[in-house]
């Protein structure tokens, strides 16, 4: 069932970000070319305002994306298809947040490749990918690791900020009007709120806290790769909090209108 | 299988201080088209929400087919809501996808060549559908899963004469053998000709319940006027009976 509500939340998402995407690449592309035009002038400025500004649109897109199939396609008019289907709230909501997840990631790994389309030529990046390759035996176990941390932190991060977008929308459900500002209320608080606890646990004034709880004996990279360690593990922490808020409510408070 | 479809024990809903549903009583069998009739904030969608598992009683139970309202109960309710449902990106046969997906009763080819008589090919979006079509589509789609019960939420308010009788011709002629059909309107009078049962809701309460041809044989009226005889109000500056 699942698998079944992602595929329309995939198709449905898709649908919107296959054109920026495409379009994105294809600005690098041109951007490959007009970046190095000795007299390129304005033509190469043009080029790469438009790169910007569609990498800009990504970002705004996928926020807002994230948000709005969240809020029309459980909170509004299609959440009485959706909480009518035989399946159970939290299904939903993990598919919501699994599909915003993946785009996400996605937006990530296409903007990355496309200032790799600007920047590289085929040659450089053919070596560089070899480069990379003959290195990695060399890497490290704590290099190694700290990647791999560093990978999971940034998936932990986004999963925390979608959860916590879904929890506002879901506590401005509860009220009856104004259900959109109770929703912002709702983020800014529980904002400042993680926030405080954040570096509550994190420096406490003079004292660093948490870290203080370390074996002192711990190599910097290692000290950093704990740090990272926990950095995650709060980050998994706020994802639960809020995902399970979002789907008691859902399930237990709904009430479409 | 359970001989009532649906079980109602004091079931409560309240909305902070306003009650909508109080201390609700009701069983309805199989096999039957049931009349929710009553005026406006007499409490008929909560009541068919509560049904669809849309909303939370706030005490008492209510079982359908000897379930709380969950995945299974929704898997054998089929419900037409008061306004269009559909993500305004799909197209018709993407929705014919969707209803073959998640409902194991859905008669696909039936639904199909319902759509293809209503002039609705597969490759049409839903966003460039007239009122009229999309609701068509949302009814064809409802009818052609063979539910246990069929919960249509004022299906004709809104609606052209014309349009009326071919939703109702639609209900009659798809509603599954066993199953039940629940409608709540306040247009009696169209709707009467198929009623077997009708239940009166006001203020939140059942204040009668009765098999059609038992209020036509004791009370010697028809059900529409049966309903303005329950849910009479007397206007500012007197009575002055327009009938």
């Amino acid at each position: 069932m699942l698998g079944k509500l992602m595929k329309y939340d995939c198709r449905s998402m898709f649908r919107s970000f296959a054109p920026l995407w495409l379009a994105l690449l294809a600005l690098s592309v041109v951007n490959h070319f007009t970046v190095d035009l000795p007299n390129g002038g304005i033509g190469a400025a043009l080029a790469m305002l438009a790169y910007v500004g569609v990498v800009i649109a990504v970002i705004v897109v996928t926020i807002v994306l994230v948000v709005l199939r969240f809020y029309h396609g459980l909170l509004r008019d299609e959440g009485y298809l959706m909480f009518t289907l035989p399946v159970r709230p939290w299904q939903l909501v993990m598919a919501k947040l699994l599909t915003a997840l993946v785009v996400t990631v996605l937006s990530i790994a296409v903007s990355v490749l496309s200032l790799f389309i600007i920047v590289g030529d085929l040659h450089g990046l053919q070596n560089f990918i070899k480069a990379v390759f003959r290195a990695i035996p060399q890497i490290s176990g704590t290099l190694y690791l700290q990647m791999f941390l560093l990978v999971v932190l940034v998936i932990a991060a986004i999963l925390a900020s979608i959860t916590h977008i879904y929890a506002s929308l879901a506590i401005g459900h509860l009220f009856h009007t104004h259900r959109i500002g109770w929703a912002v209320g709702a983020y800014i608080v529980t904002d400042i709120l993680f926030t405080f606890l954040l570096t509550l646990t994190m420096d406490a004034g003079d004292e660093t806290f948490l870290p203080a709880l370390l074996p002192p004996h711990l190599s910097p990279a290692a000290s950093a790769n704990a740090i990272l360690g926990l950095m995650i593990a709060w980050c998994v922490v706020m994802t639960a909090l809020c995902y399970v808020a979002t789907e008691r409510i859902l399930a237990r408070r709904l009430n479409l209108q | 299988m359970e001989q009532n479809l649906i079980v109602c024990r004091s079931l409560t809903k309240q909305y902070g201080r306003s009650v909508a549903l109080d201390q609700v009583e009701l069983t309805v069998g199989r096999g039957k088209i049931v009349g929710l009739l009553g005026p406006n904030g007499s409490g008929k969608t909560t009541l068919i929400k509560l049904l669809c598992g849309l909303l939370q009683p706030t005490s008492g139970e209510l079982l359908v087919d000897g379930q709380k309202p969950g995945p299974y109960t929704k898997s054998v309710v089929s419900y037409l809501p008061d306004r269009m449902y559909f993500a305004d990106w799909m197209k018709a046969g993407d929705m014919l996808g969707l209803f073959a997906d998640f409902y194991r009763d859905f008669d696909r080819k039936k639904a199909e060549e319902m759509c293809r008589s209503l002039g609705i090919h597969p490759s049409m979006r839903i966003k460039a559908m007239s009122k009229g079509t999309k609701e068509k589509l949302q009814l064809t789609l409802v009818m052609s899963r063979a539910a246990q019960l069929y919960l249509l939420d004022e299906p004709i308010a809104g609606v052209d004469p014309a349009a009326r009788d071919f939703i109702l011709n639609t209900i009659l002629t798809n509603y599954s053998e066993n199953g039940t059909v629940l409608i709540s309107t306040h247009l009696i009078s169209d709707i009467e000709r198929v009623l077997d049962e009708a239940i009166f809701l006001q203020t939140g309460r059942v204040v009668r319940h009765s098999a059609v041809d038992d209020i036509r044989e004791q009370e010697g009226k028809s059900v529409d006027a049966l309903f303005r005889e329950i849910f009479r109000a007397i206007p500012y500056g007197g009575e002055n009976d327009a009938r």
